[in-house]
């Protein structure tokens, strides 16, 4: 009895399953990927190691996002799959990839090797070297090559150089056959000058070189979490703002006022896209399959609204609606955050509120970050917490 | 000092695994004979062997004056293991064919010429002191302490009880008996195994490498 | 009938939301919609007539996507890299598609070193780590080892080719043991030797569908003898050899994933039942089965079920003349002798229920669900490519 009751379950459970739960596993696919992708990674060995160190600047305090980055990772041995099994991985990263960035050389001083030299390799200068840290090794990159020269300034051999992502990051692995360079797997840290046209990166008025830990980055889980509550409450000083100004709540009534509107006179980009706007809030409140037909359905309008809207007034109601849009759809389903990212920059240029602009700074620092720019959600919420300082 | 060379000894689990477990588990479970003696013994004979390979590489090292760094060149560690592929890769093969070809021979044995050199004792010996050419980083760094950290003596046990850090990673290999009872098709899959592994071994990692660098 | 009707009006409602509404109403997922539903309710209604006449529709939708996901899939590559071989970008980007292959060989390394030993996206993308593993387990959950045979994009090559010729010319039936054991030797070689150089080694030297995807680019003697060995092994195993055999050899003897599969689909919702007492020996199936799980002494011996590499095809199904083979839910293995215990339902609403509520029914549409979310995209792509080409020839 007790088993035939069990079965009886069991059998309704593999109905269910059969019937109904493969397909809402795939509706419910990116959720779980993101919560398993969470917990996962790829194997330091083929991502070029761990991180040691990064080092991140903006290039202007305007409402921009140009920076360049420089990250220091620490040497593989024992590399797969890769032409050089053991390498030591240095990365830049331009965001609009700078012209400069074909005459970057950098200047390496180990603190495993003694002595060094002082003086630039040809066509270099600017700046001069700290004295305690006279350089060891240099990475001359220009002309899509990267040559690696000892403190005598003989050429030792090529790095292996990629140019990626359109040219904005450039990946530099120095191969580790040579004995000496061989001293970076025993080094506990490390000086790094960066030269880009001559000019010192990362170090502002004086000439110090960047100092590396050669050891595994500690990443700080509660500043993640400090970041993330900085975020919530931004957008909860946005809603209680908005809550004063918030016109109808029907979702039917207004659109069939902004279709009114809209069939009145097409180029209102307004109507057009509070039209698109109430159509996702439908989405959201509708099956699933209804869901992504009006969110599909919602962006023609509101991208028809923003081309429209382009330098005109109303553009930043335009704007703000289509990038409230796209940070609420899942990601995995219409991939709209990057877009959602760029609307609200565009935002928070255009407006003088100060608390605005860092919502606007804050909101595209959370679509950077579900877009997996993790680069441009860090320097997006440096922005936003500044404005408010 | 014992517990810090211990503490040294139990961090090359990743490494030991890596190394020993494909040699050991499918030649252990691919023998003829699966008692929980006979299976102790060959651990202990492979384990020998890594014993004595690692005497002889401290006391090259030290003579060839290669233990001026606190990190092992990674070019020569790479090296001496295509040796060690080669080796291992060899002894496994003579041993499949000798005594433990997968299908159709009496006793496993598809080359009679091959029977006393792929013996199980030889190749657990001859295996064991081809791993120890596997150099890992808390091996050099055990050898740089043994030969620099006192005198002789005080370094040799120093190394002794590193090398005792590193048993209980094999501890799991003494149920191989236990299993193999209860699952007597794991023979033929673990000759199939041994098979492939040992032409694994000996081309892609031992000779290819070895070859076209 | 009732309840053939109601799972096909369920497979098209599913197959209009994942293939057309995802693939924005474009013209040919219009047309793959049609052919999947067109397919699914003909292996429905043929099961009806004769149990296991709707093999045939399986075997041709595994080998559509098969195909589909090739051109698909090798579009793509060369939209983002500009080639099949995998480049140095690509590598260092750790952008290189991540198959179900390569599951088995990243287990045991990520449990010894936290980290998956394979350059891939993790998630974010539609060959993904993550993604692959969730669809995994989801897979191993319901229908198990029933992936190779329904849902495998690689299997569909040697499902093709394993019925281009009406006659058998080389007989493997004999050789069932040996061939698994080779398999389940070859899959803890790959294990083993992954965990060794903490890398995928089927997929470096082994895998014959790099011919079909991607492939490390023989720049050197190693690549190039790894790349004669794997198109060696998609000539002999997946072409060659299928057609002399009318079995699938690839799948029975080389690929890790299957032999992985068939352990793990213990857990899995479903088995292939042979029931002794209406079976009569006859060995139909032994011979009709292509993964080589039905042995002559499976059948001697009266085991009651295929043995552990079953992919629960159904061919056996199709092949025994006394209805003798069926899918049964795991937990409902235990032989019953007669339907005395089973009460018959007194309404026609109960024998609906208890139709949709067949093991085979249920099988069927989770396997068929599945398959077809997974090649939606990539042959509805396939067939743009297609289109464009022939319009471009025109």
């Amino acid at each position: 009895m007790k088993s035939k009751m069990i079965k009886k379950i069991l059998t309704v459970n593999a109905v269910f399953a059969c019937l109904f739960g493969v397909s809402l596993f795939f509706f419910f696919d990116t959720q779980l990927d993101d919560l398993l992708g969470k917990h996962l990674r790829v194997h330091p060995s083929f991502t070029g190691g761990e991180v040691a160190e990064d080092f991140v600047e903006t290039i202007d305090d305007t409402d921009s996002l140009d920076f360049v980055r420089y990250t220091v990772f620490l040497p593989v041995i024992n590399a797969k799959w890769v032409d050089n099994s053991e390498y030591w991985q240095l990365v830049f990263d331009y965001k609009n990839g700078s012209e400069s960035l074909k005459n970057l050389v950098l200047y390496i001083d180990f603190d495993n090797i003694a002595g060094g030299s002082l003086s630039f390799l040809p066509d270099d200068a600017h700046v001069s070297f700290d004295e305690n840290h006279p350089w060891d090794y240099a990475v001359k990159v220009s002309d899509n090559e990267a040559k690696i020269y000892d403190s005598a300034k003989n050429f030792i051999c090529n790095a292996q150089f990629l140019s990626l992502e359109k040219g904005t990051q450039f990946k530099i692995r120095l191969p580790l056959k040579d004995e000496g360079l061989q001293r970076i797997l025993g080094a506990k840290k490390t000086w790094h000058y960066v030269l880009a046209d001559g000019n010192l990166q990362f170090a502002g008025e004086n000439s110090k070189p960047l100092g590396v830990e050669m050891k595994i980055q500690n990443k700080n889980a509660a500043s993640e979490k400090e970041d993330e509550a900085f975020i919530s409450q931004m957008k909860k000083m946005y809603e209680e703002a908005m809550e004063s100004d918030s016109g109808a709540d029907d979702i039917e009534e207004n659109l069939t006022f902004y279709k009114q509107k809209i069939d009145e006179n097409p180029e209102d980009f307004v109507s057009l896209a509070n039209y698109g706007s109430n159509l996702a809030k439908k989405g959201g409140e509708s099956s699933v399959i209804q869901a992504v037909m009006l969110v599909n359905e919602s962006y023609t309008y509101l991208n028809k609204a923003a081309q429209l809207s382009r330098g005109k007034d109303g553009e930043v109601e335009v704007l703000l609606n289509r990038a409230s849009v796209s940070a609420s759809v899942p990601e995995g389903v219409f991939g709209k955050s990057e877009v959602g990212a760029k609307d609200f920059v565009r935002l928070a240029s255009l407006s003088d509120d100060a608390e605005f602009k860092s919502y606007c700074w804050a909101m595209a620092s959370e679509c950077y970050k579900k877009c997996g720019k993790t680069t441009f959600a860090a320097i997006a919420l440096q922005k936003a917490k500044n404005l408010l300082k | 000092m014992i517990l810090e060379a211990i503490l040294l000894g139990l961090s090359t689990g990743t490494y030991c695994t890596m190394y020993c477990a494909p040699v050991l588990i499918p030649f252990l479970f691919g023998c003829e004979k699966t008692g929980h003696k006979r299976n102790a013994a060959l651990t202990g004979a492979f384990l020998g062997g890594r014993l004595a390979m690692y005497f002889i590489l401290g006391a090259a090292f030290a003579g060839m004056e290669l233990l001026v760094h606190e990190y092992m060149n990674p070019v020569l560690a790479r090296k001496l293991s295509v040796y060690a592929y080669i080796f291992c890769g060899l002894s496994l093969l003579f041993n499949s064919l000798g005594v433990k070809f997968p299908w159709g021979c009496k006793d496993g044995c598809h080359s009679p010429k091959l029977r006393r050199i792929g013996n199980d004792w030889v190749t657990a010996v001859v295996t064991g002191l081809s791993v120890g050419l596997h150099v890992c980083p808390p091996l050099w760094t055990a050898i740089l302490r043994s030969v620099f950290g006192g005198n002789g003596i005080s370094g040799f046990f120093y190394f002794l009880f590193f090398y005792v850090g590193t048993l209980p990673f094999f501890i799991p290999l003494l149920g191989i008996p236990f299993v193999a009872k209860k699952l007597p098709v794991i023979k033929r899959v673990s000759r199939v195994t041994q098979f492939c592994l040992s032409l694994y071994f000996l081309v892609c990692l031992g000779l290819l490498p070895f070859f076209f660098g | 009938m009732v309840s053939s009707l109601i799972l096909c009006a369920l497979m098209s409602c599913l197959t209009f939301f994942f293939c057309v509404v995802m693939g924005n109403f474009a013209p040919t997922s219009i047309i793959y919609a049609v052919f999947l539903i067109f397919i699914f309710t003909r292996m429905t209604f043929a099961e009806r007539k004769r149990i296991g006449s709707g093999v045939i529709y399986r075997r041709i939708f595994q080998t559509v996507f098969a195909v589909g996901f090739c051109i698909a899939f090798i579009s793509d590559l060369y939209a983002e890299r500009g080639s099949m071989a995998i480049t140095s970008e690509a590598m260092n980007n750790s952008e290189l598609p991540f198959c179900h292959i390569a599951i088995p060989q990243v287990l045991l390394p990520f449990l010894i070193t936290k980290s998956i030993i394979f350059p891939a996206r993790i998630s974010g993308a539609y060959a993904a780590a993550a993604s692959m593993i969730c669809i995994w387990l989801a897979v191993t959950l319901t229908v198990g080892r029933g992936w190779c045979s329904w849902i495998c994009f690689y299997g569909g090559w040697e499902e093709g080719f394993s019925h281009v010729a009406k006659k058998r010319r080389l007989n493997l039936l004999p050789k069932n043991k040996e061939m698994r054991e080779i398999h389940f030797g070859f899959f803890l070689f790959i294990i083993l030797a992954s965990i060794c150089q903490l890398s995928c080694i089927y997929c470096e030297w082994f895998c014959p569908f790099k011919l079909t995807t991607e492939y490390f680019p023989m720049n050197s003697i190693p690549t190039l003898l790894a790349g004669v060995m794997f198109i060696g092994l998609f000539l002999g195993l997946v072409v060659v050899l299928p057609i002399l055999t009318k079995r699938r050899t690839q799948c029975s003897t080389l690929c890790p994933f299957g032999a992985f599969a068939s352990l793990t689909d213990r857990i899995s919702l479903f088995r292939m039942k042979i029931d002794t007492d209406k079976c009569k020996g006859c060995l139909k199936c032994a011979s009709a089965c292509p993964f080589g799980a039905i042995d002559i002494t499976t059948i001697q011996e009266k085991k009651g079920h295929p043995e552990l590499n079953c992919a629960k095809c159904g061919e056996c199904m199709n092949a025994c003349p006394e209805k003798a083979i069926s899918y049964e839910f795991r937990f409902n293995m235990k032989k019953e002798k007669c339907g005395c215990g089973r009460k018959e339902p007194k309404t026609a609403f109960g024998r609906v229920l208890r139709e949709i509520s067949e093991p085979a029914q249920l099988f069927r549409f989770a396997a068929f669900t599945f398959g077809m979310i997974m090649s939606s995209g990539f042959v509805d792509r396939s067939m743009k490519i297609v289109f464009d080409a022939i319009k471009g020839a025109f």
